[in-house]
């Protein structure tokens, strides 16, 4: 939920050294690869876990 | 066995690969002097020219950035360079090398360290950059934003640069990442545009940042200690005092 809130409002343009498919990623195709849950948001998503488990620990 | 003291690093810019070679270009200026670097860049990051620069040079280490998967590494152009199982791989043997490249550590990584590699760093997943925001794209170099994340992946390369064992450049890289991190949430980052990006992609970057093999080798020759260097020097003037000494004594 809070990276969906985050991607929604971002306006970051991301890129990624992969040799398949799109070099180049919008917030809402990020957003997109996470409702499909393909492999590219299965990776934001663990990321975001991290970052929560972090802020858990310094609270 | 490669030249210590010496590094190949293959700098590709089309298709995004700009970004982190420009980084990496600023990090050889600044070790110009202290080792024999050969870059290879744009155009010349192609692979007959990355063979002759290896075979030329024998260097203790190469840096690659380029488009990858998990058995091939590609370079200008996403040209393939390196796959498992390749000759090019075996050429690697004996070398400390990093692939800034997507996914290369999950087949061709094991495969560089299981024909001969020294240590292997790279990525286990997709390395991800930030290249704009607010919509905009921005130049490589340009901003903090775009360099963050290779300030982050290459302080191997400045670790290993300036003397630091392999294990030691690897804390380095996962400290850097989190020294990143801390600049866009609580440093001087953290109310600018786009900054929880960045937080997101250092996450995902440092997550899949892997090394393999030897933890303890350099490509630095060890410079000699000051301790080494004055018991050289006694050495050097009591073996001079015992010719001189030897040539003057009365014989017979």
């Amino acid at each position: 939920m809070r990276l969906r809130q985050l991607l929604s409002r971002s306006s970051a343009i991301y890129a990624r050294l992969s040799d398949t498919g799109a070099e180049v990623y919008t917030p809402q195709q990020i957003l997109e690869e996470i409702e499909r849950g393909s492999p590219i948001g299965r990776q934001w998503i663990e990321a975001e876990k991290s970052i929560i488990r972090k802020l858990l620990m310094l609270r | 066995m490669p030249r210590m003291n010496t590094a190949v690093l293959i700098l590709p810019d089309q298709h995004y690969l700009g970004y982190g070679s420009c980084v990496m270009r600023r990090i050889a200026d600044q070790f110009r002097g202290r080792l024999n670097i050969i870059e290879l860049n744009g155009w010349d990051a192609v692979p007959d020219k990355i063979n002759a620069a290896i075979r030329q040079n024998d260097p203790a280490f190469v840096f690659g950035v380029g488009h990858g998967n998990v058995n091939i590494y590609t370079v200008e152009c996403r040209t393939p360079y390196m796959t498992v199982c390749s000759d090019t791989a075996r050429m690697m043997a004996g070398r400390v090398i990093h692939l800034n490249s997507c996914l290369t550590a999950q087949q061709l990584g094991r495969d560089l360290i299981a024909k001969g590699a020294t240590t292997y760093y790279g990525n286990y997943e997709e390395f991800w950059l930030i290249i704009g925001c607010n919509w905009r794209i921005y130049p490589p170099c340009s901003n903090k934003l775009v360099t963050t994340v290779f300030d982050a992946e290459y302080t191997v390369e400045k670790s290993l640069f300036s003397g630091r064992t392999t294990g030691q450049a690897q804390q380095d890289r996962l400290k850097a990442y989190d020294d990143e991190i801390n600049y866009w949430t609580s440093g001087p980052g953290a109310n600018q545009p786009c900054a929880a990006d960045a937080v997101r992609v250092l996450e995902i970057d440092k997550r899949i940042a892997v090394m393999y093999g030897s933890d303890s080798a350099r490509i630095t020759a060890a410079a000699p200690s000051m301790l080494a260097l004055l018991a050289g020097l006694a050495a050097a003037i009591g073996l001079g005092i015992g010719i001189a000494v030897g040539s003057t004594a009365p014989t017979g």
